[in-house]
């Protein structure tokens, strides 16, 4: 963040404004006491003012280096008390030192000094703790802006990614293809017609809500995503198989929602729509304290000859979307042999997760 | 192109989906003059099986393995009459272009299905 008086004249013109009429009046006000001449008066008080003038820009980077907390501890206060205490202390000494080293101590100055020396303490302390406060409050400001912003980009790119995969990527391909599967089998399984309408409805239906919260477990993905892939066995039947291995104490992880269905759908179109061979998609899961591991393997037919056309959109969506939920670049990989494409994604666990647990605590209990 | 109605017709069925195949020759079994060759799921397949066989009619799909429809159109000499039979739409006017007989969107009914049919 830019400094707010140095980087917007506004500022400085308004910031250097109230300096000069407190120096006005501090000469007045010491004028009243001393009877030195008002020339040194005038520079005693344009010295001790700038001082402080020059401070208050200086105390925005001490109150930046701690722009990443949201609040400011009890702790970090106090270290801004003590170090305000020590500037202030300091300055006195500095500034009444060198200008009593320059008059070659006159007395009348040593009176006038120490007279008004608890004042300007309290006043420069003063000063100081203004100052720091109001810059605390505009970074946190600011951060909780920036926060809210990020918030509103990642609502929006999700609605986004739930319409471009309703829209550009299930309609008209998907959509149009199980329907026509549905109306192949009323007249040849209607038991079975009737069970991919079902299926078909409840995965649009999943897709279609964007009023759904953002986060829902691995458990409740993998759930919708089977519907899905389900439809696509019943469409395709033997080509493809389906491998998922999942050890409970992963179930309730929490998982943006529809983070794996657009991975899924790679894998068919890479591993089953541009090969008469049988595919294969595995799917390992597993984790640690803090961390959800999914790793997604399809095998491919290294003889298909649009193994690479297109490729990717989908995976790029979902890398956009963890960048934008998580702040971090390294949660997808893609490995790539011959034989095999594999995407592996890193969930970290949220601070959802807990209040996810807190509020099925209250409602249950 | 055209053929007299009289004569028998050997249709070769093109679709990687097991069902949209079923759903055709469900349909094709009112024909009694039409003789079906055989059915292929994906368009190399597709090539040996019109060299093969030379059907006089193929109802094809477009998104395919490895070939898709019209790349299998690009590399055979006499194509056969041509009823498309596809989700996209968006190929119709290229279908135009060469002169396929039809353009069936799924899922069609069987009016539509008999009505494109009975053209050649």
């Amino acid at each position: 963040m830019l400094n707010p008086i140095t980087h917007n004249r506004k500022n400085l013109l308004l910031y250097s404004l109230i300096w000069a009429a407190i120096t006005a009046a501090h000469f007045f006000v010491i004028k009243t006491f001393s009877g030195m001449s008002d020339n040194f008066l005038i520079v005693e008080s344009v010295v001790q003012m700038s001082f402080l003038y020059a401070l208050g820009i200086g105390i925005w980077h001490i109150s930046l280096a701690d722009t990443n907390e949201v609040t400011y501890s009890a702790v970090h206060w106090l270290r801004i008390f003590v170090s305000g205490i020590a500037i202030i202390i300091l300055w006195q000494l500095i500034v009444g030192g060198a200008i009593w080293l320059v008059l070659e101590k006159n007395p009348d100055y040593k009176d006038l000094f120490l007279l008004a020396l608890p004042f300007r303490l309290m006043f420069g302390f003063l000063t100081y703790i203004i100052l720091s406060v109001t810059y605390h409050n505009l970074i946190v400001y600011k951060n909780f802006n920036e926060q809210k912003l990020r918030e509103e980009k990642l609502k929006n790119n999700l609605a986004q990614q739930e319409l471009s995969m309703l829209w550009s990527q299930i309609n008209p391909h998907f959509l149009f293809n199980s329907l026509n599967s549905i109306s192949a089998l009323t007249l040849s399984d209607p038991d079975k017609a009737y069970q991919m309408t079902i299926l078909l409805s409840d995965f649009l239906r999943f897709s279609i809500n964007t009023k759904e919260q953002q986060m829902h477990t691995i458990e409740e993905e993998l759930q919708a995503c089977n519907r899905y892939l389900m439809i696509e066995k019943i469409r395709f039947g033997d080509r493809i198989s389906i491998l998922q291995q999942m050890p409970s104490d992963c179930t309730s992880f929490l998982v943006p929602r529809l983070i794996l269905q657009p991975l899924y759908e790679n894998a068919l179109k890479h591993g089953a729509y541009e090969t008469s061979k049988p595919c294969i998609i595995s799917t390992e899961i597993s984790r640690n304290e803090n961390n959800l591991f999914i790793t997604l393997i399809n095998t491919i037919d290294p003889e298909s000859i649009q193994v690479t056309k297109g490729k990717g959109l989908g995976i790029s969506n979902i890398k956009k979307r963890l960048e934008l939920i998580y702040h971090r670049h390294d949660l997808l990989r893609i490995n790539n042999t011959p034989d095999n494409f594999s995407v592996s994604l890193h969930i970290p666990l949220t601070q959802n997760e807990h209040a996810q647990f807190a509020k099925y605590i209250c409602t249950d209990y | 192109m055209n053929m007299p109605n009289s004569q028998n017709i050997s249709v070769l069925i093109i679709d990687d989906e097991p069902l949209a195949r079923q759903l055709i020759i469900r349909f094709l079994e009112t024909f009694n003059r039409i003789t079906i060759v055989g059915e292929c799921n994906d368009g190399l397949e597709a090539f040996k099986m019109i060299q093969e066989y030379k059907p006089d009619l193929i109802f094809l799909d477009i998104q395919m393995p490895r070939i898709n429809g019209f790349e299998l159109l690009e590399i055979i000499d006499n194509p056969p009459l041509i009823i498309f039979s596809t989700a996209h739409d968006e190929y119709a006017i290229k279908a135009f272009e060469i002169n396929a007989i039809d353009y069936l969107l799924k899922p069609y009914t069987r009016e539509r299905f008999n009505y494109a049919t009975n053209k050649p």
